[in-house]
């Protein structure tokens, strides 16, 4: 076992990675359990498979039914949550320091000896199919879903993560099986704690409760690089009765690889990244015409978007995209100011504390790092690596990254109101509109 | 500065209150463990202190607080605390408003005097309020207009209170927030930010006597004002079931429903908080197993108590699967409170419920901010700190007759309010 920054870290037999921070300021264990898998390995017709694996495997073993294990994790004092990203799925939970010995005895089952039983599998696509429906309530998600889905196409990054309907209804038990038969192995797995036990006591946990994770090793995943649609593209999703639009307008970004990563981040934090950056200022500040303005870089193995996202009252729709192309333009033509620099790197460097906090925070950290092939000590010399970002690097990036004419801009909203402004706003390559509840 | 009390808040932090002359309250809690501090001014204002036509008032200055002040520009506030690595904002509700910051511990003298700044020397002009009202218009669209959940839960409020101030909502009614007037503002902020209306709440890495000078420095010479609340609206006992329809364009029907429920820090708040947990806490609960795993009607159902001064609610959502009828939910729902009422809960549902809330306690105060957020809020609420260990003392305390008592009170027919949603037809595709 290697201690480094606190954090301890050892390799079971199987290749199960352990990290520990002891912390014994309340009688409280946190933990993650992260797999190398996702939503964008599942195949084509069968999206949803790796949310719905994960889901699986708290359905209970062979000698538990789904509604023991509910009853276990709740007298235990525990919370189990589930969150399935395009390249990790997550189980992260708590439970009270008594407990914690029970709490991972049945973890160690639910990974080690799934039942994944037929009818289990029905309920859980049941239940899938119903949240599907329930996300048509949120405009937020139903824009951002819309956006992706036409920034990315058919690469996985533009699936939804619990998939259609129809996918859903495709996935068998056989695929289930299978899928956990891959990519549930140990040496595919990184688990974290964080609380106020000893290395003496986790060592003889994770020995007893994990020794029988099926030991191998997981397939080699290649990702296709994205490719982002030429020209302007508009998406206009239809919804009844909106007093607001929901704007979601990007291209796309970097990979957490990409050597001008940081750079591009500096970049997003003088422009739209923070309460006072550029677009807030214009949007929010000057006009008072959204109460968020934000844009933001996704972060993932493969190259993730970057966005920009308000609401604006409808009748405020159209200037609103107006002025996000014009600020968009000035900053892919003259980038961003040196005042405006010296304050993004001034606000990453000394916010940099909040993202290592907490024990948890700092596991979670060692978790990505872990999870997404980063060097050793990615975060630990993050803010070094803002520092030595010069504004020319900053504004390179912009450039390099950001392309000029591929834009997708997704708008939820009533479209009777706002589509002929939005076509004569400016020429656009392809028009497309799609009902709220498709 | 004077010394006003001093508490034992876990194995090794204790909680020091102190007063200044002026009536500001302070309450100074030491953590270490990260070179972080979190700063919170908890002001005993919310909209229960508005009056009709002027509600949304409270929440309006949760946004105008960030702009000009006699020594800062616009803008200038924000700037230098994001400059800084600081996050900063403000939340509001019926009994209270509060404003944080969290920043490297190094920062404490700069929001301590940005802090002091804008509780005296706001400047409110008209370009600032107007624009602040459409930025307020905008998040009241976003928040209750374009979301089922939040008009349900607005028109929920409005048929179960008829009196009481918690009849309206905290953000305001669409149209009050168009009309405030500069003097609206000038005469809120006169009456209601003063040091002796404000709790300060200091947690995380910081030397105690260099913060208590800071802070007397700062704020010592500002003076107190006198406080006169609107007259308190005693809401009358419900007698009968109320019931509002509203068709929305939504995919499913929804359900949401409130039973008048007691004084937050009474015991039998306590005791609702533990049958709560008996029928909605958790995968195993007694709704969510008839409703979501084991009935499949509904793909959601969540609850909540109201943590109010005076006496709020016990708040059901349910959205219903495709097909499903609300009705159905409101039946299985109407059962699983017949069983509480009737004394039929399990020593595992006992046990359940009160690990389930001791973990959420736990997890309450795990942060530096989630501590500040404790410590302020049972400060304003209930007047005293302690009450944040008092109250996980009484959900222990709970037991079985405590719970068909208190379901017996609380949860009847004639003391709720139902509000139904309907999907509008040829709003969804099939």
């Amino acid at each position: 076992m290697t201690k480094d920054t606190g954090i301890k870290r050892f390799v079971t037999a199987g290749g199960l990675v352990v990290l520990l921070e002891e912390s014994h300021d309340l009688p409280l264990v946190n933990f993650e359990c992260v797999l190398r898998t996702g939503a964008t390995l599942d195949s084509v017709g069968k999206v949803g498979l790796a949310r719905l694996t994960a889901h699986m495997v708290r359905m209970g073993t062979k000698q538990l039914r789904y509604q023991d294990v509910d009853e276990a994790i709740d007298r235990f004092g525990a919370h189990l949550s589930i969150q399935v990203a395009p390249s990790y799925v997550t189980f992260q939970g708590a439970v009270v320091l008594r407990n914690v010995d029970a709490l991972f005895s049945l973890l160690g089952h639910l990974f080690t000896a799934p039942a994944f039983r037929v009818r289990d599998l029905q309920k859980l696509k049941r239940e899938t199919v119903s949240e599907i429906v329930d996300m048509r309530d949120n405009d937020r998600a139903l824009a951002f879903v819309n956006f992706r889905k036409s920034l990315f196409g058919q690469h996985p990054y533009g699936r939804n993560i619990m998939g259609t309907r129809k996918s859903v209804g495709s996935i068998s038990q056989t695929d289930v099986v299978r899928h956990h038969r891959k990519y549930y192995v140990a040496s595919n797995m990184v688990l974290g704690i964080a609380g106020p036990l000893s290395q003496g006591h986790v060592e003889s946990l994770i020995y007893k409760c994990f020794q029988d994770l099926r030991r191998g090793s997981p397939p080699v995943v290649r990702m296709p690089e994205a490719q982002a649609p030429s020209g302007y593209r508009l998406v206009m999703v239809d919804k009844p009765e909106r007093t607001q639009s929901q704007i979601v307008m990007g291209t796309l970004g970097t990979s957490f690889q990409d050597a001008d990563h940081d750079a591009l981040e500096v970049a997003n934090a003088a422009f739209g990244g923070t309460f006072t950056a550029r677009l807030m200022r214009e949007i929010r500040s000057k006009r008072g015409w959204s109460y968020g303005a934000s844009s933001r870089l996704g972060h993932d193995r493969g190259r993730e978007a970057w966005w920009m996202w308000t609401f604006p009252e409808v009748q405020n729709t159209v200037a609103c995209i107006q002025l996000k192309l014009e600020l968009y333009d000035a900053l892919m033509k003259n980038g961003i100011t040196p005042k405006e620099f010296a304050f993004a790197k001034s606000y990453l460097i000394n916010s940099y504390a909040f993202e290592c906090d907490s024990p948890t925070k700092r596991i979670d950290q060692r978790i990505t790092e872990e999870v997404m092939g980063l060097p050793r000590a990615y975060y630990a010399n993050y803010v070094k690596r803002i520092r030595a970002v010069k504004r020319e690097d900053a504004n390179a990036a912009i450039r390099r990254r950001l392309a000029r004419d591929r834009m997708v801009v997704t708008v939820l909203s009533t479209a009777s109101e706002i589509d002929k402004g939005l076509r004569s706003l400016r020429k656009w390559d392809t028009i497309r509109k799609v009902p709220w509840d498709a | 500065m004077r010394h006003v009390a001093r508490m034992r808040f876990s194995d090794v932090a204790e909680l020091n209150r102190y007063a200044l002359g002026n009536g500001l309250d302070v309450l100074l809690l030491k953590d270490d463990r990260a070179p972080i501090i979190s700063y919170q001014t908890w002001f005993k204002v919310g909209s229960r202190d508005e009056r009709p036509g002027k509600t949304g008032l409270a929440h309006l200055f949760e946004h105008l607080m960030f702009n000009q002040t006699k020594n800062l520009p616009a803008g200038r506030f924000d700037r230098l605390l994001e400059a800084a690595g600081g996050e900063t904002n403000a939340a509001t509700w019926v009994d209270w408003t509060y404003y944080y910051e969290n920043l490297p511990a190094s920062k404490l003298n700069l929001v301590i005097g940005l802090e002091a700044e804008r509780m005296a020397n706001l400047v409110l002009k008209e370009p600032q309020v107007r624009s602040e009202k459409e930025v307020v218009a905008n998040e009241r669209r976003y928040r209750v207009e374009d979301d089922v959940q939040g008009q349900a839960s607005e028109v929920l409020y409005a048929t179960a209170f008829r009196k009481h101030p918690y009849r309206w909502p905290t953000i305001g009614w669409m149209r009050d927030i168009e009309g405030f007037t500069l003097r609206d503002c000038r005469d809120f902020y006169k009456r209601y930010y003063a040091p002796n209306n404000a709790t300060i709440v200091l947690v995380g890495d910081f030397e105690p006597d260099a913060a208590l000078r800071l802070i007397e420095g700062a704020y010592g010479g500002l003076r107190s004002s006198r406080i006169q609340r609107p007259k308190r609206s005693v809401e009358p006992a419900q007698r009968r079931e109320r019931v509002v329809s509203l068709t929305l364009p939504t995919a499913t029907e929804k359900l949401q429903l409130g039973y008048r429920g007691p004084a937050f820090g009474t015991y039998d708040h306590a005791v609702l908080a533990v049958a709560d947990e008996i029928l909605f806490g958790g995968r195993s609960s007694r709704l969510h197993r008839a409703l979501i795993s084991e009935g499949e009607l509904a793909s959601e159902a969540d609850s909540s108590l109201s943590p109010f001064r005076d006496p709020g609610l016990y708040e059901i959502w349910i959205s219903m699967r495709e097909g499903k009828r609300a009705a159905s939910a409101q039946l299985v729902l109407d059962a699983g409170i017949r069983r509480l009422q009737r004394g039929q809960v399990t020593s595992s549902e006992m046990e359940k419920a009160k690990n389930r809330l001791e973990l959420a306690f736990l997890q309450s105060i795990e942060t530096v901010t989630g501590k500040a957020e404790s410590i302020g809020f049972y400060t304003t609420v209930l007047g005293d700190p302690r009450h944040i260990f008092l109250r996980m003392e009484q959900l222990r305390k709970v037991d079985r007759a405590d719970l068909k008592e208190v379901a017996a009170r609380y949860l009847q027919p004639s003391q709720r309010t139902i509000v139904r949603i309907y999907p509008k037809l040829g709003t969804a595709h099939d």
